[in-house]
């Protein structure tokens, strides 16, 4: 791209549970520059999933229409953040027997055992969201780049993360009605590690847990690279769910109680210690133990991070993940949330912290999805890209050519 | 038999399942807003691209029924016509003899800026422009120099260039051309100074001083026609010692004019010490030197001394009383 070529200007959109989140950034040559930033409270959105189009959409427009008001510039394409429910995941592996000149391992034997491990059947009515391929296998020994290394047996595995394609169509479709292209579809886990973590933490080990309202999205990243990725569907309005059943109160109240006395490690000592619900001594004001909302606070904290462990699985040891556990999103923001991911995780935990220069109100937490989001869109964007040229005459010419030497 | 590709096909992605290409269906009124705004870029630049393609079209009709008229639009058409239009006083046959333009030439073979610098060199004519008007005229536009004085200096042949010599206001010597004799008749001679030639022999050097003398005779020709007709000779000498400009009339051999003082106000001095001066009885001396350039209500005027009749040789001597009465008289006039 030269100099004088017009940069693109792209969105990264998420419809999250509890609010919309818009950044705009502008694309000149290899560089980024954050240019405009729009948040309006989310309707018709329950656990990650649109349940109310019009609604949704009516939300997700004016947070576009207001991004769009601050950067002073339209956008032409949008990254979608994916979240829900709906999304799932499964492990696949395939081997073949390398077939290169002389025993080495060519580029078709690389292409040939990626698209093998790729190619599992979806049950009806799911689509692909992402392919999380880990680190190739040769000979049973770990091999980053097996290009021209001798060897017999090469395997690789892939990650499956697939969705609802009804689900997916409806946030597609909700910003195909404002006239704007999806170009990258995002797992929300993904884009908010792909911003907190540095590439030796990746290397390391790393395990990034997005708190949202309606869903908890993770990432976990091992030998450099995201192997597995997934949603749970429990997030901070569960909490707020679980206060106003136990305590016998509004929702609304909850999510105050929520917000300025809950915890996810219980530190009271006696339940003489109490809070008061509305503090002005008015009628329908009462009196609650501090110890009654930290135990319900830090039981629903536990059982969320639980729910994400026992979706890692075999997978996940504390000791493959050597740089801990990072926590981000809107539900982050409760105290003690490190010492009970410590805890669940067996490995240290903090909260994570954008690893860009960004003004101080996109570095709250809530913010990380979005703005991982764009980073991730680009490097997405640009690979997609890096492959579709590949697959032109030349390299259809090279893979034959290989093909035909190994007969 | 069954083609099995070599790279296998693997699982529909959200791309596969999800096609983007339906029309937008806005719900709301921002959606609403931004597709009428969209609509409305598209469709100006569709009515851009069609005109772009109109025009284009006709053009390409245009070259393609009458090439010559896109291809060669003034085919070089021979000269016809020169339109002149000047300040001052050449006429057209004079634009044309000094051009010396081959009349067969066509318009666009002309070199214009060599046509030019022909009309610049008789110095008359200060800036000239020269244009090609399609098909066949060559429009020339002039502006003159108007002169100042006359000068009396040798030209470049060595002769004396007599009356034909001119001073511009902004100094420049030249010979003019095809000025009414009246004209020239009432033109002042300048004296005082010689003008000095360019080192390349051609021409002479600007003269110093000439903007304050064509201001001199502006003022006295607006204010007082009938003295500045009497204006005979116009002497620069002390012009640059001391600023002052010297004039001889019929009747005042010397007339100094300061630079630094208002022309029109020395002018109406010497009109009124004039008048003054002609209401004398016949006979009294005549007027030697009026000197405007002292400034103040006090203007000097110095006279010719009678003759002195012829004395006895016994008066070879004269008394110191003789040689006082014999000094030019001197009064000041207060106008």
């Amino acid at each position: 791209m030269s100099a004088f070529s017009k940069p693109r200007i792209v969105g990264a959109v998420e419809i999250g549970t509890t609010k919309v989140t818009v950044l705009v950034g502008e694309v000149a040559g290899s560089r980024l520059n954050l240019i405009g930033f729009g948040e309006f409270p989310s309707r018709g959105v329950v656990k990650g999933v649109v349940v109310d189009s019009k609604a949704a959409g009516e939300a997700t427009h004016r947070a576009i229409d207001a991004a769009e008001k601050t950067a002073g510039a339209r956008l032409q394409q949008v990254f979608l953040a994916q979240s829900g429910a709906h999304i799932d995941g499964f492990y696949h592996e395939a081997t073949v027997n390398v077939g290169g000149l002389e025993g080495r391992v060519s580029a078709f034997d690389i292409e040939n055992v990626y698209g093998l491990a790729k190619q599992k059947a979806l049950p009806p009515g799911r689509c692909i969201v992402h392919f999380l391929r880990r680190p190739f296998y040769l000979d049973g020994t770990l091999s980053p780049s097996p290009e021209d290394i001798r060897g017999d047996r090469l395997s690789v595995g892939v990650w499956h993360v697939h969705g609802d394609q009804h689900r997916i169509a409806d946030g597609v479709h909700i910003i195909r009605n404002f006239n704007l292209p999806v170009t990258e579809l995002v797992l929300s886990g993904l884009a908010a590690g792909n911003i907190l973590t540095t590439p030796e933490e990746r290397q390391h080990g790393v395990l990034v847990i997005d708190l949202g309202g309606g869903t908890t999205d993770f990432a976990y990243y091992r030998h450099g690279r995201a192997c597995l990725a997934g949603v749970a569907p429990v997030g901070g309005s569960h909490l707020t769910n679980d206060l106003a059943l136990g305590l016998r109160i509004t929702e609304g109240q909850a999510e105050k109680m929520k917000l300025l006395h809950a915890r996810a490690t219980v530190t009271a000592k006696d339940r003489v210690d109490s809070v008061w619900l509305n503090g002005d001594m008015g009628i329908g004001d009462r009196r609650f133990p501090r110890m009654t909302i930290e135990q319900i606070a830090a039981a629903r904290t536990r059982e969320t991070l639980e729910v994400v462990r026992k979706k890692l699985g075999a997978l996940y040891t504390p000791g493959e993940t050597l740089a801990g556990v990072v926590l981000t999103g809107g539900a982050s923001a409760l105290p003690g949330i490190e010492d009970a991911a410590s805890r669940v995780f067996e490995v240290p935990a903090r909260l994570g912290t954008p690893r860009v220069e960004v003004i101080e109100k996109l570095r709250h937490p809530s913010c990380s999805t979005a703005l991982g989001l764009l980073h991730q869109g680009l490097s997405q964007q640009h690979d997609n890209n890096a492959t579709r040229a590949q697959a032109g005459f030349g390299s259809k010419l090279k893979n034959f050519l290989d093909r035909l030497a190994t007969v | 038999m069954n083609h099995v590709p070599l790279i296998p096909q693997t699982a529909p992605t959200w791309r596969d399942t999800i096609p983007q290409d339906a029309p937008p269906r806005p719900r709301n009124r921002v959606a609403r807003r931004r597709l009428a705004l969209a609509s409305v870029r598209h469709w100006v630049a569709v009515g851009a691209a069609t005109a772009c393609l109109l025009f284009g079209y006709i053009g390409w009709r245009a070259w393609r029924d009458n090439p010559a008229v896109l291809a060669a639009p003034a085919s070089s058409a021979p000269l016809r016509e020169i339109a002149l239009r000047t300040d001052g006083v050449l006429t057209r046959a004079w634009v044309e003899q000094t051009l010396k333009i081959d009349r067969r030439a066509g318009l666009m073979d002309l070199d214009l800026a060599a046509l030019r610098d022909r009309l610049l060199q008789s110095g008359q004519v200060r800036t000239a422009v020269l244009a090609r008007r399609f098909p066949d005229v060559l429009a020339v536009i002039i502006e003159e120099r108007s002169p100042v004085l006359r000068v009396h200096a040798r030209t470049e042949s060595g002769a004396a260039g007599g009356d034909r010599l001119f001073v511009a206001r902004d100094g420049f010597v030249f010979t003019g051309e095809l000025y009414p004799a009246h004209l020239v008749e009432n033109l002042p001679l300048l004296a005082g100074v010689t003008p000095a030639r360019n080192p390349t022999g051609r021409g002479f050097a600007p003269v110093e001083g000439l903007e304050s003398v064509a201001s001199l005779l502006g003022t006295a020709r607006s204010s007082a026609p009938a003295l500045a007709k009497e204006f005979e000779v116009v002497s620069l000498a002390r012009y640059a010692r001391d600023g002052v400009i010297l004039v001889r009339t019929p009747e005042v051999a010397e007339i100094a004019f300061g630079t630094r003082d208002d022309f029109y106000l020395q002018i109406a001095r010497l009109d009124y010490i004039l008048e003054q001066l002609r209401a004398r009885p016949t006979g009294a001396a005549p007027v030697r030197s009026i000197d405007l350039s002292v400034g103040g209500r006090q203007v000097p005027v110095a006279f010719d001394v009678p003759p002195v009749p012829a004395k006895p040789a016994t008066a070879a001597r004269p008394s110191a009383r003789t040689a006082e009465a014999a000094r030019p008289p001197k009064i000041f006039f207060h106008p």
